[in-house]
């Protein structure tokens, strides 16, 4: 098989919405770089907002909001696991990235008075600014290939390529064929996604996730491989979502008026959706499903929510309800937990960035879900993915052109050679993911112990000399499978390890330890960082302090 | 068994145009690959065509065609369509889709979309010779042409179009067609030298030094001597010389009664053409026996319909000229055409003897890649390039595609040749590897498999051509006409629709961008059973 050679300035690993937008800010600053775009599937429509968002959840809109509140809201629901600074640098420029992509033709309701339509989605202060917006994800991809971005479709990146200490380009795998292809680069942008497929959805349908399945924790597994710096891979997130079909309701329903009910009709939550509590609480006891109750709403509201829920981000939902049968204005909406994840987005998890999307790794840049900017959702993507192409583009001037090391390809072509084959293997591709992610469930998110957390990692070992050489692969997509289940043994490692290490309950369900029930903040009021050993197979883990916006260190 | 669990296709809708393919976000899905498609060289989605065409979409059927190629007015006219001998329709016993009948009559009918003009790519700054103007040299230039190159075509003739132009008769291609082309190619801005020839007014050498890369598609233009005693003598001409005077509209005289030797297209042709020249009495002699004759079946019953005769098992030993002025044929019979190890090595009894007369003879047994002095290294006898690339093995500038590396073969096989050639010339202009990502149908997920439907059977027999009566047929007229419109629809509407769209992979999000992106609205998603 031929590996396919490429070149860039700059390569960006996964074309969602922190990609595309890097690329767009790169092309913008210098017009004649030479930008790369990896995305493992198809850039058009790809990553978590395949079909736009309702929302922008944080934007400060100055008179109304200020990033200060917003630090108050996110080491609120961070419980203080939160660095000021990127935090901040993101609410500083969420305004500005609003009116940025309204020039763009995206659509942000106003009022009559010009007010954009807002709603409290924090502890404090009402940052969500509605959207309106399907095609967001076909503009933006649009916008950075109109101005030049070389998008290779149908690559998922495996391996970063090093020189010396520096990012030097990344290996990637072509799912359909099983080629290799390598781009070298003079600084790489991860923005690779989180890890949406820890665990199995309810349904037991592999791909049946809340986010977006084709986000792996390629990215998470690449960056340790490199030896960049993970962070917060204990807090494993699962929410109440829509029973079965695993789709986002909350925010649109109860901002708006729904009511979360358990099965004495005893109300869970109203008119403000950040506190779960009560919700898990409810449910762990049995009292379950949750639903949502919405028909004692007006009529006009009710459209409202249809509106948006049948239109944007999730716009199947139409036709499961109606499969369901049912009309909001008749019965109430089931709701389950859904699959657990690794998240830099919706949750703390991933890389080590400060607020200049820098990791550990010099020339590495990291955006959107694959970056810890606790709860950044797509606010975080977007500016962040601005940040980290000011950033590399500034690094690519400044630092001579890195160099390929044929080495490292060529032990990445050895890898592939020898999982790309069926002779003798018995083992099916999806069976093995789907026991790979029951165990992961079984094992290694809440409720935690260190029985179950250890058991884990000797599972990984199983899983991981069977991913050597016993599963029958039989075409490209069936090995990309294979590597992507590599990376959720890999994840599951990560949380594992962390959560053995937090010897505490923080977050709620997201690292609930039934061998430490308590939140211990004299002890704990910390980061866990990962980084790898000498060798690839170990995960070492350290403490580090909480910063406050001044640059001041939170000791525990 | 093809779901429609989740991904429910239409196949009355779906034109396997693969779109769904290209913007699912999991790749889960696949398009399963009509029979015809797959057996085209080009690899045309002919049932996208067909199909829209039956549903009475003629402009998207055209645009369907025009993706794939410009040259559907030519294709139309003169391909072998290897995509009906595979036509599923034809198992149930009422005949293949008449695809080229469809070809023709939507370039006939919707010029503006079928010879359109591509969008070219910003400047590249790098520049191309092609040798040679003929259907591989035509497709491989506007293919690089489109990739923003700078594409130059070497022609020695008087005018480009290689055996399009000049060896494939008016009855059958008229010349307009091929200006049509050529014109279509020079407004996209290639550039056409006539009456340059390689290794006589310019060298190999020289060219590489002027262009960043060279492709060498100058075609089977030599034809091939029967090394015969009599072969000299006046009146016995080579069929593609023949062919090429009558279609240049050189005056001829011919005598009564011809004598064909070979049993190929172009021996066909030249029946065909004498014939129409009003020679009463026109033999073909050929090695093979009727079922093995290498002319194109339609051809040759063509020919017998217009009353040539057909020699078969006969092979020349001598020309002579008999005492009233004529040619005198002596053949004896062919035992046998190939060797053991499957080479053309026929064998005469030379006791079993056949003599014929006539006034003139036309030798068409056959051409080879023409003769030029190239640098020994070069000559197309020696496999010097590699087969899936095209590129020589001696220099990377040089590539080949066409009849001269490949001998004789039909016009859409080299239209195919030269788009091989191009991919492959583009990058290695731009610096990349040439043997990646080759394999069409993995790279643009397509699966061999189909469940053909013989249920969905519409319609009645096969439709053919209008063709003129023998009595109107003329050098300079076509023989075939157009489809009606009518015609053309019913025709399409047999077509059972083979290939779609499906889910193979069972990865869907049910995000929805392959409904919305179906230009048909042909793809309808569900939810997987598991989840709903």
């Amino acid at each position: 098989m031929t590996t396919r050679q490429l070149d860039a300035d700059l390569l960006i690993v996964g074309g969602g919405s922190a990609g595309c937008m890097a690329a767009i800010r790169a092309l913008e600053l210098n017009p004649g770089l030479r930008v790369v775009v990896f995305e493992k599937g198809d850039i058009q429509y790809s990553g978590s907002i395949a079909r736009g968002m309702d929302a922008l959840n944080i934007v400060a809109i100055p008179n109304f909001t200020t990033p200060e509140l917003y630090l108050e809201a996110i080491a609120a629901s961070s419980q203080g696991i939160v660095d000021a600074k990127a935090s901040y640098e993101m609410a500083k420029r969420s305004y500005g990235l609003l009116k940025k992509l309204e020039t763009w033709g995206v659509y942000f309701p106003t009022d009559k008075d010009g007010r954009y339509r807002t709603l409290q989605y924090h502890p404090k202060g009402k940052f969500l600014a509605a959207m309106e917006e399907p095609d967001l994800k076909v503009m933006i991809s649009r916008r950075a290939q109109d101005l030049g971005a070389i998008v290779v479709n149908r690559v998922m990146g495996c391996r970063m390529l090093m020189d010396g200490g520096r990012a030097s380009g990344v290996i990637g795998l072509n799912v359909r064929s099983g080629e290799m292809v390598v781009c070298r680069a003079n600084a790489v942008i991860l923005s690779a996604g989180g890890q949406a497929r820890l665990t199995l959805p309810n349904s037991g349908y592999l791909y049946g996730t809340f986010d977006y399945p084709g986000n792996s924790g390629d990215g998470y597994a690449m960056a340790f491989e490199a030896g960049a710096k993970l962070t917060g891979m204990e807090h494993t997130r699962r929410t109440m979502l829509i029973k079965d079909a695993n789709m986002p309701l909350l925010a649109i329903t109860i901002t708006r008026g729904g009511r979360m009910l358990d099965i004495f009709d005893n109300i869970l939550m109203e008119w403000s959706c950040h506190d779960h509590k009560k919700a898990n609480a409810a449910f762990a006891k049995g009292y379950g499903p949750l639903r949502i109750r919405v028909s004692h709403l007006p009529e006009e509201t009710i459209q409202e929510m249809e509106n948006v829920l049948f239109t944007t981000e999730r716009p199947v939902q139409k036709r499961f309800f109606e499969g369901r049968g049912i009309d909001f204005r008749k019965s109430d909406i089931e709701l389950w937990p859904t699959e657990d994840q690794l998240c830099g987005g919706h949750g703390l998890s991933g890389l080590v960035v400060n607020e200049r999307a820098e990791t550990s790794i010099p020339g590495l840049y990291a955006a959107g879900d694959v970056a810890c900017v606790p709860k950044q959702h797509l606010t975080g993507a977007f500016v962040f993915g601005e940040v980290a192409a000011e950033a590399a583009v500034q690094f690519v001037s400044e630092n001579q052109k890195t160099l390929l090391n044929d080495g490292q390809v060529k032990e990445a072509e050895k890898t592939r050679d020898k999982r790309f084959d069926s002779t003798g293997r018995q083992i099916d591709v999806r069976q093995l993911e789907y026991k790979v992610r029951r165990l992961v469930g079984d094992y290694v998110v809440s409720p935690k112990n260190a029985y179950k957390l250890n058991r884990w990692m000797e599972w990984a070992d199983r899983f991981r000399g069977e991913i050597e050489s016993d599963v029958r692969i039989t075409n490209g997509h069936e090995l990309s499978k294979l590597y992507e289940i590599e990376n959720i043994v890999q994840c599951a490692c990560f949380c594992a390890r962390s959560s053995i290490e937090r010897t505490e309950t923080r977050w709620g369900n997201s690292h609930l330890r039934t061998d430490y029930p308590d939140q211990d903040d004299a002890n704990w009021l910390c980061h866990l960082d990962l980084e790898r050993g000498e060798n690839a197979d170990e995960i070492l883990v350290k403490r580090r302090s909480v910063q406050t916006l001044g640059g001041e260190e939170v000791f525990s | 068994m093809i779901s429609d669990l989740n991904i429910q296709v239409n196949r009355d809708l779906c034109t396997a145009c693969g779109t769904c393919v290209d913007r699912c976000i999991m790749d889960n899905l696949r398009v399963h690959i009509a029979p015809c498609r797959v057996e085209c060289p080009l690899h045309m989605n002919c049932q996208g065509y067909v199909r829209l065409l039956a549903r009475g979409k003629g402009e998207q059927a055209a645009e369907e065609l025009r993706k794939y190629t410009p040259f559907g007015g030519i294709l139309g006219r003169v391909c072998h369509h290897p995509c009906e001998s595979v036509c599923e329709r034809s198992k149930n016993g009422d005949g293949a889709i008449n695809i080229r009948a469809i070809k023709r009559y939507l370039a006939d009918n919707y010029p503006q979309i079928t010879r359109s003009l591509p969008t070219v790519a910003a400047d590249t700054g790098r520049r191309i010779a092609v040798i040679g103007s003929g259907p591989a040299g035509m497709m491989a230039a506007y293919d690089l042409r489109v990739s923003g190159h700078d594409v130059t075509v070497y022609e020695t003739d008087t005018h480009p179009g290689g055996m399009l132009r000049w060896d494939i008769p008016t009855f059958r291609l008229p010349i307009s067609e091929v200006d049509a082309a050529i014109q279509m190619l020079e407004r996209m801005g290639i550039f056409f030298k006539t009456g340059q020839t390689l290794c006589r007014d310019f060298e190999l050498r020289e060219l590489l030094d002027g262009f960043d890369a060279v492709l060498l598609a100058y075609g089977a233009g030599t034809p091939l001597s029967l090394k015969i005693i009599g072969e000299e003598l006046a009146g016995v001409w080579q069929g593609i010389d023949f062919l090429k005077k009558i279609k240049s509209g050189e005056k001829v005289t011919i005598g009564k009664d011809v004598i064909i030797i070979g049993g190929g297209n172009v021996a066909v042709d030249a029946a065909l053409t004498c014939v129409k020249l009003g020679v009463t009495d026109v033999k073909i002699v050929c090695l093979e026996q009727g079922n093995n004759m290498p002319a194109f079946r339609a051809e040759l019953e063509e020919a017998i319909e217009e009353g040539v005769g057909i020699e078969n098992g006969w092979g020349p030993r001598k020309f002579f000229r008999t005492d009233n002025g004529r040619i005198g044929v002596e053949t004896s019979k062919c035992l046998s055409l190939y060797d053991e190890g499957g080479a053309f090595c026929p064998i005469l009894d030379q006791s079993c003897c056949l003599g014929f007369e006539a006034d003139n003879v036309i030798v068409a047994i056959g051409q080879r890649p023409t003769e030029l002095s190239l640098p020994q290294e070069y000559s197309p006898k020696q496999p010097t390039a590699d087969p899936m690339t095209l590129q020589s093995k001696i220099d990377p500038r040089v590539f080949f595609s066409g009849d001269a590396l490949t001998g004789p073969r039909s016009v859409v096989e080299a239209l195919a040749q030269g788009r091989e050639a191009a991919l492959s010339i583009d990058r290695y202009l731009g610096g990349e590897s040439l043997y990646w990502g080759r394999n069409c149908f993995v790279e643009n997920g397509h699966l061999l498999y189909t469940e053909p439907d013989l249920s969905r059977a519409q319609g009645k027999g096969r439709g053919g051509y209008e063709r003129l009566p023998i009595k109107e047929r003329t050098l300079t007229g076509e023989v075939e006409s157009s489809f009606t419109k009518e015609a053309a629809i019913q025709e399409a509407e047999r077509c059972l629709s083979c290939g779609r769209a499906a889910e193979v992979n069972q990865t869907c999000w049910f995000c929805l961008p392959c409904e919305i992106e179906c230009p048909e609205e042909a793809l309808k998603v569900c939810m997987p059973y598991l989840v709903r």
